[in-house]
């Protein structure tokens, strides 16, 4: 039967099973959207598009040789200038992130802490919330050529930027300036800015080192992408996939049976064809 | 609005003209050779389907003159006996389970009272007694449907036909 399959069989059998193809894509875009709604609210839930600023507190550290520390060992420049590397190795750990978000999640509940923060991803549970996460709430980084550690907290609540700024502190005493014996910290005084998503931690528009290139982004453009991000990952890519599947089916299956759609396949039997009526 | 009713006018003067010619294709076939008694079966049509596109022809041969029977000889399970019911003509027979005896009796009752009888009978591969309905019969005609015609179908009717000595005549188209 295969030589009398062609493109005009393709098409009458998407002709004749219109209405199942119809019906199959209104039922999975109903289990599909239900599915996809949940991600879309959760993204709506966590997307701040009315706020239009951010509070990062900051603390600057200098790094200070303990001299008497070093007294009987030879220690070249090399090893000294390293240590603010150590420091901010340890500040970034998951043992930190650990720290804080134990310290963090037994002072404010789950709810507030993700409303003012981004602390999941649009197309994340609650329940995904992990060590990783923590990290997009604080920052340590060294300043290029110093020995000066910047450490920043984010936040959209002043009170909650300066939690998170204290309880980083905290772990610094607590636990950095122990692991490393050749130096000690110097803190400078900690400020806390309201800056804008698209403007650096110096309150200068520079792109380079934005707030969004630390995970914080409250546009409403960004989350209209990301709803639709969803809707096309969960919605539309799996019903499109499931009706070319069902497509593929109902032509395998015409292929596999087929129907007598033309005068020419009536010829081969030697029976006179008397006329067609048009119904 | 002229041109959608152009479109619509092209597609019922179509439909008409399609059984015009099959009409005319019957009533030349029954001048030529006198053979007036034709049966009408499908491989992939309801009976229902069948003797309503059997009825349209009917019509369109009687406009030429000609006295036409039509004979349902076997209903489907559900529904109710009825003879001779509600048609326009009076001229449509309800039969349900009948013998080939008695379907030839009717003919033969029949068979000068009208110009061209038309028998509508079930598939041959559904129904048994279909195969002893058409050896009553002049010609056998097929009725196939495009896009509902399954090639293993009709080439099973075409054998259960041949085997019982039966070859039909002909086969009308329905698009």
């Amino acid at each position: 039967m295969s030589e009398h399959f062609g493109f005009k069989d393709i098409w009458i059998v998407l002709k004749k099973n219109k209405y199942l193809i119809l019906i199959f894509n209104c039922i999975f875009f109903i289990i599909f959207g239900f599915m996809s709604l949940k991600s879309v609210l959760s993204t709506l839930k966590t997307g701040k598009s009315d706020r239009e600023s951010i509070y990062a507190a900051s603390v600057h550290y200098v790094v200070q040789p303990i001299v008497e520390s070093m007294k009987g060992e030879k220690l070249d420049q090399d090893f000294y200038r390293s240590i603010p590397d150590d420091f901010v190795a340890i500040i970034n750990s998951d043992e930190c992130a650990n720290y804080i978000y134990n310290n963090l999640f037994s002072i404010y509940s789950k709810d507030y802490i993700i409303e003012n923060t981004e602390l999941i991803l649009p197309n994340q549970e609650i329940e995904d919330i992990n060590i990783e996460a923590i990290k997009s709430i604080y920052k340590a980084q060294r300043e290029k050529n110093t020995m000066i550690i910047n450490l920043y907290s984010f936040s959209y609540q002043r009170e909650l930027a300066k939690s998170i700024m204290s309880i980083c502190k905290n772990y610094i005493d607590e636990v950095a300036r122990k692991n490393i014996k050749y130096a000690d910290l110097e803190e400078s005084m900690e400020v806390i800015k309201e800056v804008k998503p698209t403007s650096n931690l110096e309150g200068n528009n520079d792109s380079n080192n934005s707030l969004s290139s630390m995970n914080v982004n409250n546009s409403m453009s960004s989350k209209l992408k990301n709803v639709i991000s969803i809707i096309v990952k969960n919605l539309f890519i799996p019903l499109v996939g499931l009706t070319l599947l069902l497509i593929l089916l109902l032509i395998w299956i015409s292929f596999v049976n087929p129907t007598m759609n033309r005068k020419s396949d009536f010829c081969e039997y030697d029976i006179p064809i008397l006329g067609e009526i048009i119904e | 609005m002229n041109f959608i009713k152009f479109f619509n006018q092209n597609s019922i003067s179509n439909k008409q003209e399609s059984y015009r010619y099959v009409a005319n294709t019957l009533i030349n076939t029954y001048k030529n050779d006198g053979k007036k008694v034709f049966s009408f079966t499908s491989s992939s049509l309801s009976i229902d389907s069948c003797l309503k596109i059997i009825r349209n022809l009917g019509e369109h041969i009687s406009k030429k003159g000609l006295d036409i029977l039509l004979i349902q000889a076997c209903l489907p399970e559900n529904k109710v006996i009825s003879k001779a019911s509600n048609v326009k003509d009076k001229s449509l027979l309800k039969f349900d389970n009948l013998t080939s005896n008695e379907l030839k009796e009717i003919v033969n009752e029949n068979h000068k009272n009208y110009d061209l009888i038309l028998i509508v009978i079930p598939s041959v591969i559904i129904k048994a007694d279909a195969l002893e309905y058409t050896k009553v019969c002049d010609k056998t005609i097929l009725v196939e449907k495009y896009m509902y015609c399954y090639y293993s179908n009709y080439e099973e009717t075409i054998l259960y036909l041949k085997n019982s000595g039966i070859i039909p005549n002909g086969v009308i188209t329905v698009v």
